[in-house]
């Protein structure tokens, strides 16, 4: 009977995925029953309320402490868990409003793209509660397959084609350093479960041959996820040539997924000696140069998103870096528990800014002129002046303004790196800032300062999610860049 | 409400108000292009005027409740802002910040009153005007160290569409130009604040500078190196928006490519940030460090002073030379600040008012001469004293106020400033030298400006109907002649609320400076 109460109480944990998976399986069971074609909004509906279930089911918050193992400690419920869950949901929510809005715009639309959608998103939900190397692989595939067809959902358009295959052999090569990482971990330290491989390196574990290896691959294999420099070459070309609604998507919840499952695997590893982590912090510095460095030269704006996204990861790594302190003194540990901290505040303002980006590029499309282009946005603000300035306050965000969720994110990353010790890495965090501020002000110029009659013409047709999309997202980044209070105590890890 | 709040409604007020010119009904007037045509809303003007009339009110009725006996900070407001991070909603004002604040507001609406003909996208050009006020008002009364970065960089983001949007020819280059140099040091001083935090755990400037505080104790006990760096950084910020050489590149594209009234903001105020920043932060969080790093930047001010002067001299530009100049005369704002004595510090907080009314006033006047024939260079003018006598007489007015003539404001701020050189023991005579040349230098420019441009016979036949001051110039500069003769003289008021800080100020620096930080508790 122990049991059987156990495995309710366990089924209760993770009936956010359920939901997920219920309406995935809902969606594509009303795809066979009712009319394809466009203008079903159905589909698009009952993903929505999907979501929305599952955001339902999350907001209970969990205890601080060490939080609560499920199935046998292969799941981990605990406030890091419940927070990224948050921004993963919500990022999920604004993806499918921009999604609708787009693929009937682009004559895309399939009541499949979203079940992909929501399996994909139950696949990083499940990579945010994994306490098992194994399980944690089982999320990062299903989340990853659903992105690989995603990418290549315009079958019509050959640049969709060729991201879909670059992202799916990419991802299966990264696929394969995990798996590699995996066993040799297993070898090093007799358990893929995260409790055991933290006392196994505890006791020098990860000092042998074997030991070194499995992080190694391990970190390869994240590097290859998060798009890290040298890792990072598919990102680009998949953001530019995915659907924008793909983009968008995989751009947050990916970054969400993989950087959550990256905290865990990091403070499981930072016990005894932590020698991988003069290799991340190169990683990150490098990741934060290079991404920005190239951004620069861009005139696409999905693939400048793309490099930006590079350049976000390498911040994102600093936390990293941070979380691998943990046992460095009482300012590690204390640099630990911000970076987590950091980590979700900043992956928040990261899914609103570029979900908004892309949202608003969405909202401006129409078929046979999908907007990509710093040329396509010339003088948008004379066209459409709200879309012009949501727009705005995403590439503020992104550039870490104040009074932005940007400013705060990265404030909260400084806080960290100095809090460790490592004032290096908060001055190239603020000296690489200062490149991106570049290219996402070159963005603001173009809407807002070219002159000469603007490029796009003012579409009348229905868009109203991407709209709300965007109003959502542009509204949260402000409130959060000047109140961040209202969410920053459901989203700060505690233990 | 208007006791406890003052300082609260003054930040927020031409936020509020922004927000209201952007609802504010419209009927907009569109051509085939899509184009606004060329004529401002009333409703927009009027809403714009009216709301930076108020803050004027409010920023006088702070002025008529402020206690000039007492040297601490007044009016204070604090409320937890970020939980968990220790960042509070701390403002409050002392003699400088408030006569900074008067600057800002008297300047905004003046701008805002030249600004009715602005013409295309009149909307956005308010609601800019007004965000940039809150920013700048907040920025002078900010006394928590994250809560002043947040107002300084917003100033920022307002700044770059003035330019970008309403500005000249190199709009786009000037507007990027601008935002990346100040986002450069900034940035920096982001890590230094979060640098000092760390490790005092507070961002309260009240907390980290009153003797005794735990902050306090923990601040003299960082090391000195770290210190210094730390120390840096904030200078590089305020140096690069003062801007010193040889950080000052920004200053003239920024200053030439922006719309006339982004220009009186950007040279009447922005550049007074950095003052303000060097006395607000630097001299009380690092006395020691700005005492050894005296030298240099006293020699910075001086060859910006020579410098900036000699650059003007030579410009066909009317408004680069006016650009120039303010390099010029921030190199004596500078001298005064790094004086470290109380003459120089009054001096230089007065010198920055100055600059504001009398620069200002010439880029106004810049302004009017570029709307009547859409060019700046002085060869396309000549003579036209006798075709507008009283823009003439105007424009020789805030010449002479440039070029610290006696009986004008620039007169004052620039004596106190030289005779604190002088005294200095930091600085001393050689300095307050070199700054008198500067004085002599801005008359050249200034005179020969005026005599290029106004005097002699008319050149130009397309300058023999040009019109006169109109109704709205004269509301904007007959205030601004107002504030010249009265600074100029009549200086106790202004210089009432300065003088206890500046000596409170003088006197830490010097405690400080002498045994080497062992007088600090």
């Amino acid at each position: 009977m122990a049991g059987s109460a156990q495995a309710i109480r366990d089924l209760g944990g993770i009936l956010p995925i359920l939901a997920l998976w219920g309406a995935a399986v809902v969606v594509l069971a009303t795809a066979a029953l009712v009319r394809r074609g466009a203008g079903v909004r159905v589909p698009g509906v009952l993903s929505l309320l999907g979501i929305l279930l599952a955001i339902s089911f999350l907001v209970r918050r969990p205890e601080a402490g060490f939080g609560t193992p499920m199935f046998v400690n292969s799941l981990l419920s605990d406030t890091l868990s419940s927070s990224s869950a948050l921004v993963l949901l919500l990022s999920g929510l604004l993806s499918v409003l921009v999604a609708q809005t787009y693929l009937r715009r682009l004559l895309l639309e399939m009541p499949e793209y979203y079940a992909l959608l929501l399996l994909s998103l139950s696949g990083a939900y499940l990579m945010l509660l994994a306490n098992d190397l194994l399980v944690l692989f089982i999320g990062l595939e299903l989340m990853s397959f659903g992105f690989y067809v995603l990418a290549g959902f315009a079958k019509q358009d050959a640049r969709s084609d060729e991201a879909a295959v670059k992202y799916f052999l990419t991802g299966a090569f990264a696929s394969a350093f995990m798996v590699f990482g995996i066993m040799l971990m297993y070898g090093a330290s007799g358990s893929t479960e995260f409790t055991h491989i933290q006392s196994a390196v505890a006791r020098g574990a990860l000092r042998t041959p074997m030991g070194i290896g499995a992080v190694a691959m391990l970190t390869v294999g994240f590097a290859f996820k998060v798009s890290a420099v040298p890792f990072h070459q598919w990102a680009p070309d998949v953001y530019e040539g995915a659907p924008t609604s793909a983009t968008a998507f995989l751009a947050a919840t990916a970054k969400v997924g993989a950087f959550a499952a990256m905290l865990r695997v990091f403070d499981a590893l930072a016990g005894g000696s932590a020698g991988w982590l003069p290799a991340l912090r190169v990683s990150a510095i490098v990741t934060m140069i290079g991404g920005n460095l190239v951004a620069i030269a861009q005139t696409n704006v999905k693939r400048m998103l793309g490099y930006s996204a590079i350049a976000h990861a390498g911040y994102l790594l600093v936390c990293v870096v941070c979380v691998g302190m943990r046992y460095m003194g009482t300012q590690g540990a204390q640099a630990n528990m911000l970076a987590m901290t950091a980590t979700v505040f900043y992956l928040l303002a990261y899914a609103l800014a570029t979900l908004g980006a892309f949202g608003v590029l969405a909202y401006v499309s129409t078929s046979g002129r999908d907007v990509q282009t710093l040329d396509q946005i010339r003088g948008l603000v004379r066209v459409d002046a709200p879309a012009a300035y949501a727009m705005v306050i995403f590439m503020l965000s992104l550039a870490g303004i104040p009074a932005t969720a940007g400013f705060i994110g990265k404030w909260q990353i400084f806080y960290s790196a100095v809090t460790g010790g490592d004032i290096t890495l908060a001055v190239v965090v603020a000296l690489t800032s200062v490149l991106g501020a570049f290219f996402y002000l070159r963005v603001v110029w173009y809407m807002l300062f070219e002159e000469g009659p603007p490029t796009l013409t003012a579409a009348a047709a229905d868009r109203t999610e991407a709209g709300v999309a965007v109003f959502v997202a542009a509204f949260l980044t402000v409130l959060l860049g000047i109140v961040p209070g209202v969410l920053l105590g459901y989203l700060s890890v505690v233990r | 409400m208007l006791d406890g709040h003052l300082l609260s409604l003054l930040v927020f007020t031409p936020l509020a108000g922004s927000l209201l010119v952007m609802l504010a009904p419209s009927r907009r007037a569109r051509d085939v292009q899509g184009q606004e045509t060329a004529t401002t809303e009333p409703l927009t003007l009027g809403v714009a005027v009216g709301v930076a009339a108020v803050e004027l009110v409010l920023a006088i009725l702070l002025w008529a409740r402020f206690d000039c006996s007492v040297h601490g900070f007044q009016m204070r407001e604090t409320a937890e802002w970020i939980p968990g991070f220790r960042v509070w909603y701390d403002v409050g004002v002392d003699g400088i910040s408030l006569l900074l604040i008067l600057l800002t507001a008297f300047l905004t609406v003046l701008c805002i009153a030249y600004s009715a003909r602005i013409g295309r996208r009149a909307r956005e050009y308010m609601v800019f005007l007004l965000m940039l006020e809150t920013a700048l008002v907040g920025v002078f009364c900010a006394l928590d160290l994250v809560l002043f970065y947040v107002f300084w960089e917003l100033v920022l983001i307002p700044m770059y569409f003035l330019i970008g949007i309403w500005g000249h020819e190199r709009r786009i280059y000037a507007a990027v130009k601008f935002f990346l140099f100040t986002f450069v040091g900034s940035v920096l001083m982001l890590v230094g604040i979060v640098f000092l935090f760390v490790h005092t755990g507070s961002f309260s400037l009240v907390g980290l500078t009153s003797p005794g505080t735990e902050a306090a104790t923990r601040l003299a006990g960082i090391p000195v190196q770290q210190l210094t760096l730390v120390y840096a950084a904030f200078a590089l910020a305020f140096m690069i928006k003062v801007p010193m050489v040889p950080f000052h590149t920004w200053l003239p594209d920024a200053h030439v490519e922006a719309p006339t009234a982004g220009s009186v903001i950007l040279a009447g105020v922005l550049l007074k940030m950095g003052v303000y920043g060097f006395l607000r932060f630097c001299l009380p969080l690092f006395p020691e460090q700005m005492a050894r790093s005296a030298p240099l930047f006293l020699v910075l001010a001086v060859i910006g002073v020579v410098y900036g002067a000699i650059v003007a001299a030579v410009q066909p530009d009317m408004k680069k030379l006016v650009a120039y100049s303010s390099v010029s005369h921030m190199g004596i704002v500078m001298l005064g600040v790094f004086s470290m004595n109380s003459l120089g510090i009054t001096g230089a907080v007065l010198q920055s008012i100055n600059h504001g009314v009398s620069t200002g006033m010439l880029f106004f006047l810049v302004g009017m001469l570029y709307d009547r024939r859409h060019t700046r260079q002085i060869a396309a003018f000549g003579g036209i004293r006798r075709v507008t006598p009283l823009l003439g007489a105007l424009f020789l007015i805030a010449a002479f106020s440039s070029a610290a003539l006696p009986l004008t404001n620039g007169f004052v701020g620039e004596y106190l400033v030289l005779q604190g050189a002088y005294l200095s023991t930091v600085s001393g005579p050689a300095y307050a030298a070199v700054g008198a040349l500067g004085m002599v230098l801005s008359a050249v420019y200034m005179l020969w400006l005026f005599q290029r441009v106004f005097s002699g016979p008319v050149v130009h036949a397309e300058n023999e109907r040009l019109r006169d001051a109109s109704a709205r110039e004269w509301i904007v500069l007959v205030p601004l002649v107002i504030m010249i003769f009265w600074l100029g003289c009549y200086v106790a008021p202004w210089v009432r609320p300065v003088q206890p800080v500046a000596e409170a100020m003088a006197a830490s620096a010097q405690e400080t400076a002498r045994p080497a930080r062992v007088g600090r508790p």
